[in-house]
């Protein structure tokens, strides 16, 4: 019997056991599937009145309310949305409201244990806090607001280890900590992912009563192009934060392979403004840069071209709130110190300091930022770099190549952040055995912006202050082609060209270079004259028009016409396209009985020209004895030529390269077929030998005789017999007119 | 070792390698043609250094000479060099690749919807190499060509695809332009517009550019002034002509000696006066000496009215001597006749109407030993402008004359006779190509002579005055005036046809060569040929000399069908 009973008690405990069981497992369940079933206002509020019961932490809120998603099997995201949520602990020692708060998590019901897997996104609208310590409060402000969603799922808190001495010991100093282990992976709204691993510490001492929170950071940051890792360690306290940051950033653009900072030190800390309450921040940096620059192996080879540029930034920044109040000014110093460069051919060193005031909120044009930059770039031997640069495909070309010396170009000055500009000088001092070649520049590099584009753009002025040239020995009457011919396209070009004017913009870089001449005008030796060509420069180039500006040619010999004449004047008044430029020129040939004045006037693909002569000739004198040194008496091939020359004058089809073949050349004779404005010459190569210049065409001309020169013509005429008949006779004439 | 564009790989590129050196460290694959000038030269491979006007031209940078070398190619037409560098970077040896020339492969037109331009029409473009020179000589001609049609100042431009070969022509033609006005120098001690008789054109007439060139064609041939140039000036829709002169002295001596279509030397020498008082008359007076003929004449061309007309008198004397195979006979004549030009598009004509004076001495031959006629000459010449503008490269258009010459003997003349003589040539370029692939040519003649005196013995009419056929000038398979064959008396009526075909701007050396036949037969009567017809296919060729035409035939003739014999002719400056 009581075995019986034993039974029927042991079964009814089973059953019992198995119900409660059940109703446990059915109970998870339903929370799991229901969480609102507990996680209600309610609950909340015994949970906070339970809180605060125990630890002194107290929370209350006006309203606060739960919205619960399903993410899956035993899994939940929450929504919490409260308005006027606030937190004190200690009594008011650390307190703290938010106008509203909204905050997402994401919660792992499995293995029958909670875990937070996600978190965010995160909203903080208006909230204050404040800290207490006595005699000193510190309070402040902000906006918090993360619509990213932070992946704890891989997340733990690997330890948590309190240390401490007795507290209960009154006459003993004692601390408490709690080291907490933190992993976490997150992949961000912008596709890239971020992971962090390490150590954080909190400590309070209670001979201080300083709460210090210490931590120590590996992260990784995967951009969808390069990545970051960084090693964060660092502590904050009630009074000071302190950073120190070590790192490398790779690939993440196309001019920087790598960046490597080593122990940037960010130190922000507070300091008493008065014995009142208030405190202001002082931020201070020291912060080694190095960035590796993109040098193609050949050129860092030869030119030895360090990859590594060394940057140091310091800063000194204050800001009359701690924490920073980003609605307050912050005003300090920033400079950046470029660790001196040197290499064999160059050698490049630099700062840039600024004294900063702003209001961070406030828009950029608001800010005051007074900086001065002083960089400089110096080749100490050009010579040496020509020998190098020979090598490869930079080259320098002739006639510069076999100049000697050293340049330098420095970028000092004030730099105004409102336009972007930095200023720069730059001065060359280059010699060869014949040629110089001296400027000083001074311009800025800067950005224009535009929309929400940043336009690069650079503006010089350069003067040339002794620079003498020398061209190659042409043959001038009978130019090469040294520019290639316009006419001539690929089909890839062609495409090109057309896409690239369809889809032309403002974003290219934006130029505007004068060129000016000092006192002393640019020397050019050439074939041209005996003696240097003076030519004084005022040139301006830029994006469009490409070319505007004026040279003038000074005064110098020429020979011209066979005769030692004077080029008096040239002036170029430039336009875009060339042959529209303006000319203004001027010729004196004196000849033993007349002096002829040659003026050059309209454009340089048609240009005027105008005859005058003292004594007074006519043009067609003129021309005679410009061409054949005596005003008449000409053969008829002579005088077919006057004219010939006469109406390609009239015309226009008298370029300057083809005025100066003429003049230059001994003519036989002039051609000129004003339905093409085709100039053709013979040219006198010796005694009895001649030579077509000039392009001829396909056109049949009209005239039934040939001059042969001089004197002499073939004829042909058809005459009529006696008997009727037509004879066609051909006839070497000589011929004189008189 | 690189290069740009990628140099051939040796598996494309040919084994044997015809390599030449430009100079040194510079060598080129196969030879650049043309070869470059010595400017050219320096420009790549650097100046002498005695010679240089600085070191720095000595040697010239690799990137340098390449992209000097680049244009000097492009200039060839070489489009698509490549180039091999090899050895160390400060010293490289280069080698050219030149490629293939880039040759012409097809034109398009914009700007010309109604095809005007006409551009199927111009040859020797295609297949040319595309060179800036082949571009510009094509701008020229579409310039030219629309010229011609009226637009007087067309803008073309070019465009060469130097992967395809295809060259694209931008045209603006502009308006169709009439002539507004034309002014210019005046000539000394001649009224103003003088010249403006030699005109083909008058104000408000289409701008055509081929009658400005027979205009100065025309002033130079009569040698009124030394040289002409008509320049143009658009505005709007009319074109202003300025015409810009050399007068040069107004006398003109001239000497010459030379050869004819008979085959023979002959000399010459002339004076002129060009511009005899305010209207511009013309006196020439002349010899010419042959051994067929030698003559001594004079002319006067007398614009008598006040003002400037193409009216003129046309005083004529001559005395001559002419010594045939078939008669001799002396000559001398004396005509004047009012004579006029007139031009209308596309045609120019010269009219002559007066008495003529002659008397001739048969010293041997048929025909009266003494003659003298009065006769009233009539002379008609029709040539149409495209034969006047192309004449000193026969290939298009109309030249026709017509002579009557009639005597009365009621009117100081021994005999009554009418001598009618229609002569002739037509020239059509084959699809009007330019320069002409197949010229086609007629040339013919019609003379009778009514009289009542018939050939022969005791004729009354001067032996110069039958008809006789035979030579370059007529039936080419036959010697000079040999027909009738065997017969020393002429016909009172001859005709003859001749055709050729000539294939031009084809063989090398501006070598054209042709084929002909002649066909005629003469008439003993008035009206009428008699049999046997005589006829003669020959071929032949012509070289466009610096100085003038050459020709060389080779005809067989043939009488009524049956073959006669080969005739060789050779003739300079002479045309069909």
């Amino acid at each position: 019997m009581k075995l019986k009973n034993f039974v029927r008690i042991v079964k009814v405990l089973v059953f019992s056991f198995l119900c409660l069981v059940s109703f446990s497992l059915i109970a998870v369940v339903c929370i799991a599937v229901w969480p609102k079933i507990v996680l209600n206002e309610p609950v909340f509020r015994f949970a906070a009145a339970v809180l605060a019961e125990k630890t002194e932490i107290a929370v209350h809120w006006t309203s606060l309310g739960v919205e619960a998603a399903s993410t899956g099997f035993l899994r939940q995201r929450f929504f919490v949305t409260s308005s006027n949520f606030c937190f004190s602990y200690k009594q008011s020692t650390i307190r703290g409201c938010t106008k509203k708060l909204n905050a997402g998590v994401e919660i792992d019901f499995s293995h029958l244990k909670l875990k937070l897997i996600a978190l965010g996104p995160v909203e903080l609208q208006s909230l204050h806090w404040s800290v207490n310590e006595g005699d000193q409060i510190i309070s402040g402000s902000a906006d918090i607001s993360s619509q990213g969603l932070l992946d704890l799922a891989a997340a733990k808190v690997e330890g948590i280890k309190e240390t401490g001495d007795d507290e209960n010991d009154e006459n003993r100093s004692y601390h408490r900590g709690i080291d907490l282990l933190v992993q976490a992976n997150t992949d961000l709204p912008d596709r890239s992912k971020l992971s962090a691993k390490g150590k954080v510490n909190v400590n309070y001492k209670s001979t201080t009563g300083d709460l210090k929170l210490s931590y120590g950071l590996n992260a990784d940051y995967e951009l969808q192009r390069g990545k970051i890792f960084a090693n964060l360690q660092g502590f904050a306290m009630p009074d000071r934060v302190f950073n120190r940051i070590s790192g490398r950033a790779t690939d993440l653009a196309d001019g920087v392979k790598l960046i490597v900072v080593k122990n940037c030190d960010l130190d922000l800390s507070g300091q008493a403004i008065s014995e009142k309450v208030s405190q202001h921040s002082q931020f201070r940096m020291h912060c080694p840069i190095r960035v590796s620059i993109p040098v193609p192996p050949k050129s860092r080879e030869l030119l030895k071209i360090p990859t590594d540029v060394g940057i140091l930034v310091k800063s000194e920044l204050s800001n009359p709130h701690f924490p920073p109040d980003l609605d307050s000014r912050v005003s300090g110093e920033i400079v950046a110190e470029i660790v001196p460069l040197l290499t064999p051919f160059f050698r490049g060193q630099g700062s840039v300091k600024a004294q900063v005031a702003m209001i961070p909120k406030e828009p950029l044009d608001t800010w005051k930022v007074d900086s001065k930059a002083d960089l400089q770039l110096q080749i100490s031997s050009f010579e040496r770099l020509v020998q190098l640069l020979k090598k490869t495909a930079w080259m320098v070309p002739a006639p510069f190549y076999t100049l000697q010396g050293k340049g330098e170009l420095k970028a000092s000055g004030d730099l105004s952040l409102k336009e972007g500009r930095l200023p720069f000088t730059m001065v060359t001092h280059l010699r060869s055995e014949v040629q110089a070649f001296d400027l000083e520049g001074n311009g800025s590099f800067g950005f224009l912006r535009k929309d929400d584009k940043f336009i690069p753009e650079m503006k010089a002025n350069v003067v040339l202050s002794n620079v003498r040239l020398a061209l190659p020995r042409l043959n001038w009457a009978a130019p090469p082609q040294l520019l290639p011919d316009a006419r001539f396209v690929k089909v890839d070009l062609e495409k090109e060209i057309s896409e690239a004017d369809s889809d032309s913009d403002e974003s290219g870089f934006k130029y505007q270079v004068a060129i000016k001449t000092a006192a002393t005008p640019v020397r050019i030796i050439s074939s041209f004259s005996e003696k240097d060509i003076p030519a004084s420069l005022d040139l301006l180039l830029q994006e469009e028009p490409a070319l505007a500006g004026k040279v003038r040619i000074g005064q110098f010999p020429v020979s011209f016409f066979r005769r030692e004449a004077k080029m008096e004047k040239l002036t170029l008044d430039l336009k875009d396209p060339l042959g529209e430029s303006r000319i203004d020129g001027s010729v004196r040939v004196a000849f033993a009985d007349y002096t002829i004045h040659i003026r050059l006037g309209n454009t340089i693909d048609k240009p005027e020209v105008k005859f005058s002569s003292d004594p007074p000739l006519t043009d067609t004198q003129i021309i005679s004895v410009l061409l054949f040194g005596k005003p008449e008496q000409l053969d008829p091939e002579q005088g077919s030529s006057v004219q010939n020359t006469r109406a390609a004058v009239a015309d226009g089809a008298l370029t300057l390269v083809s005025l100066y073949a003429l003049a230059s050349t001994p003519i036989q004779s002039v051609g000129y077929d004003s339905n093409t404005g085709v100039v053709s010459a013979k040219v006198k190569l010796g005694e009895g030998i001649s030579l077509n210049l000039g392009r001829s065409n396909d056109l049949t001309t009209v005239g039934i005789r040939k001059r042969l020169g001089g004197y002499w013509t073939i004829t042909t005429d058809v005459t009529r017999n006696t008997d009727g008949s037509n004879v066609a006779s051909a006839y070497l004439e000589w011929q004189h007119r008189y | 070792m690189y290069s740009y564009p990628p140099a051939p790989s040796s598996a494309s590129a040919p084994k044997v390698q015809n390599t030449s050196q430009l100079c040194r460290n510079w060598n080129v694959v196969k030879s650049i043609d043309p070869p470059l000038s010595d400017v050219e030269l320096r420009l790549v491979c650097g100046d002498t250094p005695d010679k240089a006007l600085s070191k720095a031209w000595v040697r010239i940078p690799y990137n340098q000479a390449k992209y000097h070398l680049t244009q000097f190619l492009q200039n060839r037409a070489y489009h698509h060099p490549a180039f091999e560098v090899a050895g160390p970077a400060d010293d490289p040896k280069i080698t050219v690749y030149l490629g293939e020339k880039t040759v012409a492969h097809g034109v398009s037109v914009e700007g010309d919807p109604e095809n005007e331009i006409e551009i199927e029409r111009r040859r020797k473009i295609i297949g040319k190499p595309l060179t800036p020179a082949l571009l510009d000589t094509l701008e020229n001609w579409v310039v030219a060509r629309l010229q011609v049609l009226g637009y007087a100042c067309p803008v073309v431009k070019s465009k060469a695809i130097v992967d395809t070969g295809e060259i694209r022509l931008q045209v603006n033609k502009g308006t169709r332009k009439r002539i507004g006005t034309v002014g210019g120098e005046s000539i000394p001690g001649l009224d103003p517009g003088i010249l403006t008789r030699y005109f083909p054109f008058n104000i408000g007439d289409l701008y055509n550019s081929n009658l400005i060139s027979i205009a100065d064609s025309r002033v130079k041939t009569v040698g009124i002034v030394e040289s002409l140039h008509i320049r143009k000036e658009c505005r709007g829709d009319l074109v202003d002509l300025y015409q810009d002169v050399f007068s040069g002295p107004p006398r003109l001596l001239s000497f010459g000696v030379g050869i004819n279509t008979e085959g023979l030397a002959t000399g010459r020498t002339s004076w002129r006066n060009t511009r005899l008082g305010g209207g511009g008359s013309l006196l020439d007076v002349s010899a010419n000496a042959s051994k067929q003929l030698q003559s001594i004449q004079g002319n006067y061309n007398w614009y008598f009215l006040p003002y400037v007309s193409r009216i003129y008198l046309n005083p004529f004397v001559q005395f001559s001597h002419q010594n045939e195979v078939k008669f001799e006979i002396l000559q001398a004549t004396g005509q004047v006749g009012i004579s006029t030009t007139v031009d209308h598009f596309p045609l120019g004509f010269v009219f002559f109407l007066g008495p003529n004076l002659s008397f001739y001495r048969t010293l041997q031959g048929q025909g009266a030993p003494d003659s003298r006629f009065l006769f009233l000459e009539t002379r008609v010449q029709m040539k149409s402008h495209p034969f006047e503008y192309f004449a000193n490269n026969p290939q298009a258009g109309v030249n026709l004359n017509l002579i009557i010459d009639v005597s009365d003997s009621s009117i100081y003349s021994d005999t009554s006779v009418q001598k009618y003589t229609l002569s002739g040539e037509g020239l059509w370029n084959w699809s009007n190509l330019d320069p002409p692939l197949w010229i086609w040519g007629i040339r013919g003649s019609v003379t009778t002579i009514i009289t009542g005196d018939l050939p022969g013995p005791g004729a009354g009419l001067p032996a110069s005055f039958y008809q006789f056929l035979g030579g370059a000038a007529s039936i080419r398979g036959f010697g000079r005036l040999q027909l009738p064959l065997n017969s020393l008396v002429g016909g009172l009526s001859s005709a003859y046809l001749g055709m050729e075909g000539r294939l031009s701007n084809t063989l090398p050396f501006q070598l054209d060569p042709f084929l002909f036949v002649d066909v005629g037969a003469i008439g003993m009567g008035s009206l009428s040929v008699d049999t046997p017809i005589y006829w003669s296919p020959g071929i032949g060729v012509r070289w466009a000399s610096p100085v003038g035409p050459v020709r060389l035939t080779l005809a067989r003739g043939y009488t009524d069908g049956s073959p006669f014999g080969f005739q060789f002719y050779f003739s300079f400056g002479e045309e069909f």
